[in-house]
């Protein structure tokens, strides 16, 4: 009984294999399917001691292999196991035993009987190289292992106890990822340490692969890991949270913003937007600053009033009420405002189209005398809710438009703010000094206006911060300015414009007991029964402390009267009746500021002017006078152009008209006329004092002196005719204001004039209207005197 | 090594006495070798084919089966015995104490 297998057969029963090798002491299941290779397995169980020759097939396609078709260097091998299967096919387990070379093969009873040489590896002189290729080898394995490759520990036990060189590389070989070829190579070679080289060599090349390998998988498994500790942590702190009570802030508020997108009730679009937008705010972190944006953002969509609006009032009797309590006379305007409410009423009642498609109202006219109110009184007559924005140096388009989200700290512009500020989609929004809007480089802001401001295109205008479309359609829109010249055309071309001219003494005296007195004392905390003004000393309040075209100055001053008394009611604790009479006024607010004019001369070359400016009309007193020279016209009071060329035209027209006028011609080349128009630091333009000019340059070289009771005013042409001029009803009142009794006027006005001037201005004034120049030289210039004497007045 | 079946065994030791159980079932008696020296046994048997024929599974084992079992004490394998029963090989090894049994191969016998 000897353990070692030196009672090997020399022939076997041969299964040719196809796609395997099997090396010595190497373990392998084996199918075997076809009929031979079957016939050769029962052969040996049944009679060769479980023995078996594996030797590999040079191609693998051939079903009845020859000698020649297979390899000769094969393998002996021992069945451990075999299990015929269902399929007519046989699995066997086999362990390689040893080497062996085919010498013949015969085919008999169905199966090939090969005759082998037993080949034994040789003993090998133990060198330093052999030492070091097995310890290389060894290593090898050990890192192959650690780089993931998976053997079998006990296999590894026995290649670390190995030490023969042929055996390690059999051994090893059975572990390498081969193909069938490269194993043949390694069962070819018969010399163990040349065996060892190359499993070695094919060994290193297995684990260089296995490093790349190993290096893609930790850096994915980084990547994950590093993703899944974060996710990890965040459900610990969340956990924690609840473990302490606190609430789950991120979930509660994309709840809240949840009902307040369903009950905000917005078009689909800007939902969409709105939830696209909350989606991106439940993923991100609530701390981040883009977190902070969006949640600004949907602030502002949720807030804004996509489908509130206040129901209209359109009674036309309860908006004349209302109209009428807030504002003393303004009939024009008044009746314009019913009109536009009347319009809207039959339009909806036919359409049920809300939106006004009507023009934009704008009021123009000084300041003080109620535009800003009289939007106030609209809205509250229409019961809309009432906005005023401003526009006084408003220059970047950016203001009304919004500027873009991606901006830090951006904001929707003032129109969007202004919606929002209202709560409706209706309001009056009153568009504030749209003459004082600014342009420069960042883009003009009225061209946005245009937008907003035209009814065909605010269906849906876009703000950049909002970036949905809002519907301004409904919004009714009035603006106000002090001056219409520096109101764009194009913006102009869509208002409809309302002017409202400065006040008489009269209407600021009614305006005055009726509304000023009674909210001011309302304001200080007196009322009507303490405090009693007497009509004089409201004059004289209007006289000699205000000159204006509003009523602002003489609310200030009536204030401050009213503040004195107060005053002096705390501190003297005594609770008796006042009544303002003109000497306390003189008491509470010192010595007039404003004097009446005295009655002034009547002299050569000073005419009184009329001049139109945006706080009202004034009085203008142009001077003339000669000295020796060529016949220059000298011109100065910071005139403009217009105003140049104005009285150089008045200069020819006189010396063209010399003979006429009964001047010597020569009186031309021997002075020069210089012309003045104070007060000199004030920039005055305008065709609107040509006839004053003429007049007062006449007057100088015929030596004819000018009746200082009458003021003028009137374009002039070459050939002398007057031409119309505008701020007629400012001048009027100006003139009236400075006691003027005479108003010569251009006959263009005339109808104007007497369709806007209230009847008791008519009637205090005498309004004379002329055609020509000549007509005012009849009226104004009195008859050369040798020596200049005292008017009559 | 090729072709070679390990028994599984149960070693087991009281007072004075080791013993070894190994199951080595399907052997004649005769084809059982023990052999023994100071601190060792190794169990060996041949388990020869039973019968020829078409097999259509196979799966036992035939050949030789070795099994070496070391002891942390040295042994008296003068007085060991062995005893084999339904394929159940078990061998009693009295510990050598104090006495020192020099290197042998010696043969327990089965009875």
């Amino acid at each position: 009984m000897e353990e070692r297998n030196l009672d090997l057969p020399s022939t076997y029963p041969l299964i040719p294999t196809r796609d395997v090798v099997v090396f010595p002491y190497m373990v392998m299941p084996l199918f075997i399917g076809r009929q031979f290779s079957i016939k050769a397995v029962e052969e040996a169980i049944d009679n060769n001691n479980r023995y078996i020759f594996l030797a590999l097939q040079k191609d693998k396609n051939i079903e009845e292999p020859t000698i020649d078709d297979i390899h000769q260097i094969g393998v002996v091998a021992t069945i451990i196991r075999m299990m015929k299967l269902e399929d007519e096919r046989v699995k066997i387990l086999v362990q390689g035993v040893t080497r062996g070379r085919i010498k013949s093969l015969t085919k008999q009873n169905g199966y090939y009987q090969v005759e082998v040489d037993i080949i034994e590896d040789e003993e090998v002189e133990e060198t330093i190289e052999v030492e070091a290729l097995k310890h290389s080898t060894k290593d090898l394995i050990d890192k192959a292992i650690s780089l993931g490759k998976q053997i079998i520990p006990d296999l590894v036990e026995i290649i670390k106890s190995i030490e023969e060189p042929g055996r390690l590389a059999d051994v090893v070989a059975s572990v390498l990822d081969l193909k069938p070829e490269e194993g043949q190579a390694i069962l070819d070679i018969l010399d163990p340490v040349e065996r060892l080289r190359y499993v070695h060599d094919k060994l290193l090349k297995e684990v260089g692969i296995l490093e790349i390998q190993h290096k893609i998988r930790v850096s994915a498994r980084e990547a994950i890991e590093k993703d899944q500790r974060e996710y990890f942590l965040r459900q610990q702190i969340k956990a924690i949270q609840e473990e302490l009570g606190e609430k789950d802030d991120k979930k509660e508020e994309i709840e809240s913003y949840k009902k307040k997108i369903e009950e905000a009730g917005m078009p689909p679009e800007v939902r969409e937007e709105a939830e696209k937008q909350l989606r991106r705010l439940e993923r991100m972190h609530p701390d981040s600053a883009e977190a902070g944006v969006i949640r600004a953002y949907l602030d502002w969509l949720v807030e804004l009033p996509w489908n509130k609006r206040t129901k209209d009032r359109l009674d036309l009797k309860i908006a004349k009420k209302i109209l009428d309590e807030d504002h003393y006379d303004l009939e024009k305007i008044k009746e314009r405002i019913l009109e536009y409410l009347a319009v809207l009423k039959l339009k909806k009642q036919k359409t049920k189209d809300p939106s006004i498609k009507g023009p934009i109202l704008c009021f123009v006219g000084p300041p003080g005398v109620g535009k800003t109110s009289l939007g106030k009184s609209i809205a509250k007559a229409l019961n809309r809710k009432f906005v005023r924005i401003s526009l006084g140096g408003v220059r970047d388009e950016a203001e009304i438009r919004g500027h873009r989200r991606t901006y830090v700290g951006a904001l929707p512009g003032k129109i969007i703010q202004a919606i929002k500020q209202a709560g409706t989609k209706n309001p009056v929004i009153m568009l504030d000094e749209v003459d004082k809007i600014g342009l420069d480089f960042r883009g003009d802001p009225t061209a946005a206006l245009l937008e907003v401001l035209d009814p065909e295109q605010n269906k849906e205008f876009v703000d950049h911060y909002v970036g949905v479309p809002f519907d301004l359609s409904e919004v009714m829109f009035i603006c106000t300015a002090n001056r219409m010249d520096t109101i764009p055309r194009p913006l102009l071309d869509r208002m409809e414009v309302i002017r409202l001219s400065g006040y008489s003494e009269e209407e600021k005296l009614n305006i005055a007991k009726k509304y000023l007195i009674p909210k001011q004392l309302k304001e200080n905390g007196l009322d009507e029964k303490t405090v009693e003004f007497t009509d004089k000393a409201i004059q004289f309040i209007i006289r000699g402390y205000t000159r204006e075209a509003g009523v602002r100055n003489l609310e200030r001053q009536i204030g401050s009267i009213i503040r004195k008394i107060a005053k002096e009611i705390v501190e003297k604790g005594k609770k008796k009746k006042y009544k303002v009479t003109e000497k306390l006024v003189k008491k509470f607010l010192g010595a007039p500021i404003y004097t009446p004019e005295k009655e002034s001369k009547d002299e050569i070359g000073v005419v009184t002017g009329l001049a139109w400016t945006e706080v009202g009309g004034e009085i203008l007193k142009i001077e003339a006078t000669k000295m020796p020279g060529k016949g220059n016209l000298i011109l100065t009071g910071s005139l403009g152009d217009v105003m140049k060329e104005s009285a150089k035209i008045a200069y020819s027209y006189v010396k063209s008209k010399a003979e006429e006028l009964g001047i010597n011609p020569e009186e031309f080349s021997k002075y020069d006329v210089h012309v003045h128009v104070p007060a000199g630091a004030i920039p005055k333009d305008g065709p609107s004092a040509g006839i004053a000019i003429t007049t007062a340059i006449a007057s100088l070289l015929s030596q004819r002196p000018v009746r200082s009771d009458v003021a003028m005013t009137g374009e002039i042409t070459l050939t002398g005719k007057v031409l119309p001029v505008g701020g007629l009803k400012e001048k009027i009142l100006a003139a009236k204001r400075a006691g003027i009794k005479n108003v010569i006027l251009p006959k263009g006005n005339k109808e104007e004039v007497m369709s806007d001037l209230p009847a008791y201005v008519r009637k205090s004034i005498n309004l004379i209207f002329v055609e020509h120049i000549d007509e005012v030289f009849k009226i104004a210039l009195k008859e050369k005197q040798v020596e200049p004497q005292k008017s009559e007045s | 090594m090729i072709n070679i079946e390990k028994p599984a065994v149960d070693v087991l030791e009281d007072e004075d006495t080791y013993i070894v159980v190994a199951d080595i079932p399907g052997v004649e008696k005769s084809n059982i070798e023990i052999l023994a020296d100071e601190n060792s046994i190794t169990i060996k048997a041949y388990r020869y084919q039973k019968f020829k024929g078409r097999y259509f599974i196979v799966e036992r084992f035939n050949g030789w089966i070795t099994r070496k079992i070391r002891f942390p004490e040295p042994i008296n394998q003068n007085q060991a015995k062995a005893h084999y029963e339904n394929g159940v090989l078990t061998v009693y090894l009295p510990k050598a104490k104090n006495q020192f049994i020099i290197d042998t191969c010696f043969k327990i016998f089965i009875p």
